[in-house]
C-alpha cells in the first residue's frame, strides 16, 4: 500500500464500537481517530515551519519587529515555537526564545500576540533574545543579544504545530 | 485489518483530489497528510519520562543535558516539566525562558546543537520559577523536592 484516500466527511461517522478504532478525514481534511465509543480526536497533528530567515511576512526582524506568519493549517489550536540563529543553516548559537522576560525594564524574547486559524503573529522584543551561560564551570545566568548585533545578522524560525 | 502498512515513496503521489485527504509515507519513513491543496507534514513526539539525571546529568545551576529525541528534525517545540518524584507529583512546566529578577536566574533554556536528532537543555543558575496561587513568583533551588525529577517533551 502506497497511500490511504479518505473522503473528507461533514459529520463523524458512527462509533467504531468496543474492542475497534478508526481514523476519519472532517470535513477540514484534518484526520481524526476514535477508540471504540470515546470522543474523537485529531489523529495527526500537522507542523508549519518558516525555516530560518532575516525577514517573515515582510518585515526584517528588527527589535519590536512584528511578523504575521500564515501557516494554513487551519486551527486555532496550535503551540508556536520561536527559534533564532546566526546563520541561515541554523547551524550557529541555536536558541529557542517563545517567552519574554526582563531585566532593568529591558524586554527580551518573543511574544505571540494574535491566532487565526490560519496565521500566528509574533512579536519580537525591544532588546534582543536571551542566552545563557551553561555547561561545565558556568554559571548558568542569564545574558542577551541584541537582535541587530554588529557583525551578527539575527536569523528567526517559527514552527507552528497544530 | 488491524495494521497499515505504508511504502515509502520516492515522489509525491498525485493528489487526493476535491473533497478527499490522503496519507503517504515520504522515502525517508516521514508521514505525510495531504488535503485540498496543501500538502502538510505530521508530527512525532519524544519524552524523556520522569528522571533525576536528564541526559545522564544531574541538574544543577548551569548545568548542560543533551537529549537524544531522534525524530529527524529540528522544526519542534520543547517543554520542560518538573516533579516531586518519579511518578510525576506535582508536575510543573518550566518555562523555556524564565524572568531574571533580583539577579535571580531561573528555569530552563533550550537551544540544539546543529542535529536533526538532540536538543540541549541548559538549566539557570538559581533554579525552577514558580507561581504561587495569588499569582506571585518564587523559585525552587535544583536538586530539591519539586525539582528534583525533570521530563522532557519534544513534538516535530
Amino acid at each position: 500500500m502506497s497511500a490511504i484516500i479518505l473522503a473528507n466527511q461533514s459529520s463523524a461517522p458512527d462509533d467504531a464500537g468496543s474492542g475497534k478504532a478508526q481514523i476519519y478525514a472532517g470535513d477540514h481534511g484534518k484526520l481524526f481517530q476514535q477508540a471504540g465509543s470515546g470522543a474523537p480526536v485529531q489523529a495527526f497533528l500537522n507542523k508549519y515551519s518558516t525555516g530560518f530567515a532575516t525577514s517573515h511576512g515582510g518585515v526584517t526582524v528588527a527589535a519590536g519587529s512584528t511578523h504575521t506568519i500564515t501557516h494554513n493549517l487551519s486551527t486555532t489550536d496550535v503551540t508556536v515555537s520561536v527559534w533564532t540563529a546566526d546563520d541561515a543553516a541554523g547551524s550557529s548559537s541555536v536558541t529557542l526564545v517563545d517567552a519574554v522576560q526582563s531585566e532593568g525594564g529591558e524586554s527580551w524574547g518573543a511574544y505571540i500576540t494574535d491566532v487565526d486559524i490560519n496565521s500566528v503573529v509574533v512579536q519580537l522584543s525591544y532588546h534582543g533574545r536571551p542566552m545563557t551561560s551553561v555547561g561545565a564551570g558556568a554559571s548558568g545566568a542569564f545574558y542577551h543579544n541584541d537582535w541587530a548585533q554588529s557583525g551578527v545578522t539575527e536569523y528567526i524560525k517559527v514552527v507552528v504545530i497544530g | 485489518m488491524s495494521v497499515i502498512i505504508l511504502t515509502n515513496q520516492p515522489d509525491a503521489p498525485d493528489d487526493a483530489g476535491s473533497g478527499k485527504s490522503q496519507l503517504y509515507a515520504t522515502s525517508d519513513g516521514k508521514i505525510l497528510q495531504q488535503s485540498d491543496d496543501a500538502t502538510l507534514a505530521t508530527v512525532g513526539k519524544y519524552s524523556t519520562g520522569w528522571t533525576t539525571h536528564l541526559g545522564g546529568v544531574s541538574a544543577t545551576a548551569g548545568s548542560l543535558h543533551t537529549i537524544t529525541h531522534n525524530l529527524g528534525t529540528t522544526d519542534t517545540t520543547v517543554s520542560v516539566w518538573t516533579a516531586d518524584d518519579a511518578s510525576g507529583t506535582n508536575p510543573k512546566k518550566v518555562e523555556q525562558i524564565q524572568m531574571v529578577f533580583n539577579s535571580y536566574s531561573l528555569g530552563a533554556f533550550v537551544r540544539y546543537v546543529p542535529d536533526i536528532n538532540s536538543i540541549r537543555i541548559g538549566l539557570g543558575q538559581h533554579g525552577r520559577p514558580e507561581m504561587s496561587s495569588d499569582g506571585l513568583i518564587n523559585f525552587t533551588g535544583w536538586g530539591h523536592v519539586g525539582t528534583r525529577y525533570l521530563k522532557v517533551v519534544v513534538i516535530g
